[in-house]
């Protein structure tokens, strides 16, 4: 058994390693145009905000003269873009917002975080991140960034950076990049085999991104993703890994109906990393050669189960890389000096 | 503590300390404006009566003040500063009740160790004035003993388009259908902002209920508003016509899972969606509140419905009060 893990399974362990290997390109701390309040208008791109307070960010607001406030507060901050890189996906980070926020780009909402009232939620926890489609940005232009804010109590605003528009570079080394959309569904436990597609109830959802934040908030349990994938002959040859970022909490992954790897299996043979910290893993599964239809479709299904708040396939890279990628992928991110890593066995 | 709470916010104007005029017993016709205190004896606030030729005397009695407000006093909300009171007492300013601490017999509760603060509403406020303050003493000590006695007003004033410190109507226990009622008219009075404590539910800790009843006009109802509801100890919510609007810490159905921290010393500003407040009929703002443990209720001020431009105006200049 033993042996056909190693063969088989990929997983490397990250305690505190960045998620993906982001590169700023521009940085967004410093002074922001700010006012207390709440109007629709303050999105739009040609607002003007001339004379609105300057506070600088991050930092909370209490802090800045506004002690005591409670409620809604927009940031607005106008910025330079020059030429994009076409083939990096853009990820804009805002560290830590207390509690809710909503982000505008040139006007147009790119997310947000939490909930308003009257279904209030608080988000203040979560390291805002948003993928941001590269359309919304003018290059060689000026560009605007309005975000609103809601805070119940306490300190608020965008508290934590880093703050700024960055590349997701670990992208770059994926032969076939299977972000975007996937087919997706609930489904009931399986003991963990391949599940019957048939009976599900199929719709579409983003990867990487939580369900909870796709119309799935607040769902424990399992759920099915579905992807197609054609691979050239000539990529065929190569050594290749399935690379499915990171996932909360358990997953199984099967590739043209073989199951090719789990994070549970690898758990039982002691390559693990502490109770209840599955979803810190990047999963990286070797696709057996003569598993793959050269030149033709082949089909990915990821079964996953959360067990426990937010679920689903979350972080990239998402997609198919060789085994020597991975391997750059691994040791430049993800490598944990105190851990022997079961690709360690593998590929050394 | 009040004083600590409010000595950031208001600035004294007028001192009230030295001679009033006092009488023992008690006639609600002394609260009147009209009423004729000439033949009343002298008194020395802030001072015991025990030490003024009332040794021994315990019960009922009555304090009377008048003060000119020129041009520099009106047309402001101002807050009358009373120190201490040994050990219940009702104020009026010119025949109108404008607070109270403590519980009168047969209910009695003492509360002699409440600083005294009172908001006076600006419609209140005209040239010549009558302030009279009912004050029972059950043993020991008794009247107005100690402290500063002074008028006071805000130092930034939030313009607001409908204040509504004063009376609202007042229930304990929770029913979220309480939120739109058709008639309160059996709900008890309640001063806001006051803690329950010094009126009349001393040691009540749990669920109530604040309502408040008002007809706004067409130009207000089309406006961006801000109800304003001061700090409350501990948890609320805010309902207008029934519709469930924000809140400040966390209700739960389980009452033991409910945990109240630092939500008491919170200022609550809450956004109102356009279209929630009705134009030229009556609207209800209900206020549900859970407190779990201690001192509860509206407690501090200002409480009233601003207009959003109004408030952000308000949080500017603040600050720039602050950095001078």
């Amino acid at each position: 058994m033993y042996k056909f893990l190693i063969i088989n399974f990929l997983i490397s362990i990250a305690f505190a390693a960045k998620p993906q290997e982001l590169e700023r390109f521009k940085n967004l701390e410093g002074e922001w145009r700010f006012s207390i309040g709440d109007k629709p208008e303050w999105a739009a791109k040609d607002f003007n905000d001339n004379d609105w307070d300057i506070i600088s960010a991050p930092n909370n607001w209490e802090s800045q003269g506004y002690d005591g406030y409670n409620g809604f507060a927009w940031y607005r901050k106008s910025f330079f873009i020059g030429e994009l890189n076409d083939n990096l996906p853009i990820i804009l980070c805002l560290g830590r917002i207390d509690d809710v926020d909503e982000v505008y780009i040139n006007g147009k909402k790119i997310g947000g975080s939490g909930a308003f009232f009257p279904d209030y939620k608080t988000a203040y926890q979560e390291e805002r991140k948003y993928i941001i489609p590269e359309e919304i940005i003018n290059q060689n232009a000026e560009n605007v960034i309005a975000i609103r804010v809601y805070d119940m109590y306490l300190t608020g605003g965008i508290m934590q950076g880093p703050l700024g528009f960055y590349y997701d570079i670990t992208n770059s080394l994926l032969e076939i990049n299977l972000s975007g959309t996937w087919r997706f569904a609930l489904s009931e436990p399986s003991d963990n085999i391949n599940p019957k597609l048939s009976d599900l109830k199929w719709g579409n959802i983003t990867v990487p991104g939580y369900w909870e934040q796709q119309g799935f908030d607040n769902y424990d349990g399992y759920a099915v993703y579905y992807k197609k994938v054609i691979i050239s002959d000539e990529l065929a040859k190569k050594d290749l890994v399935l690379v499915l970022g990171k996932i909360d909490d358990y997953d199984y992954v099967y590739f043209n109906g073989k199951l090719i790897g789990s994070i549970v299996d690898l758990k039982d043979e002691g390559a693990y990393f502490g109770k209840g910290n599955e979803y810190t893993a990047l999963r990286g599964y070797r696709i057996p050669g003569e598993l793959i239809n050269a030149g033709n479709e082949n089909t990915i299904i990821v079964k996953v189960y959360d067990y426990f708040k937010d679920g689903g396939i979350y972080e990239g890279p998402i997609g198919i890389m060789t085994s020597e990628k991975f391997n750059i992928l691994r040791k430049k991110y993800y490598n944990h000096k105190n851990i022997n890593t079961i690709w360690d066995l593998i590929f050394n | 503590m009040l004083s600590k709470t409010y000595s950031q916010e208001l600035t004294p104007i007028k001192e009230l300390s030295g001679s009033w005029k006092f009488s023992l017993g008690d006639n609600i016709e002394w609260s009147s404006p009209k009423f004729n205190d000439s033949d009343w004896k002298t008194i020395t606030v802030p001072g015991s009566w025990e030490e003024q030729g009332y040794y021994g005397y315990d019960g009922i009695a009555w304090y009377r003040k008048s003060f000119n407000a020129g041009s520099d006093l009106q047309n402001q909300n101002l807050y009358i500063e009373l120190g201490y009171i040994d050990d219940v007492d009702e104020v009026f300013i010119n025949g109108v009740k404008i607070g109270a601490t403590g519980t009168f017999p047969p209910f009695y509760k003492t509360a002699y160790n409440s600083h005294r603060i009172y908001f006076i509403p600006k419609k209140l406020v005209k040239t010549e004035n009558i302030i009279a303050v009912r004050v029972f003493d059950e043993h020991l000590e008794g009247g107005i003993i100690q402290g500063k006695i002074q008028l006071l007003k805000e130092k930034l004033p939030m313009e607001f388009s409908i204040e509504l410190q004063g009376y609202w109507k007042f229930k304990k226990g929770d029913d979220v259908k309480w939120s739109d009622l058709e008639d309160y008219s059996g709900w008890d009075d309640i001063i806001v902002p006051g803690l329950w404590e010094n009126q009349g539910y001393k040691n009540y800790d749990g669920f109530a209920w604040y309502v408040i009843q008002f007809t706004p006009d067409e130009s207000l109802a089309k406006e961006s508003l801000v109800m304003v509801l001061g700090k409350i100890d501990d948890i609320d919510q805010l309902y207008i016509n029934g519709q469930f609007i924000a809140s400040t810490g966390e209700f739960k159905g389980n009452i033991n899972e409910i945990n109240c921290t630092f939500e008491y010393n919170e200022q609550r500003g809450y956004y109102i969606p356009k279209g929630v407040i009705k134009p030229n009929v009556r609207n209800t703002i209900a206020v549900r509140i859970y407190d779990c443990r201690g001192d509860g209720g509206i407690y501090k001020g200002p409480v009233g419905i601003i207009t959003q431009d109004n408030y952000i105006e308000y949080w500017k200049n603040k600050k720039g009060l602050r950095t001078e």
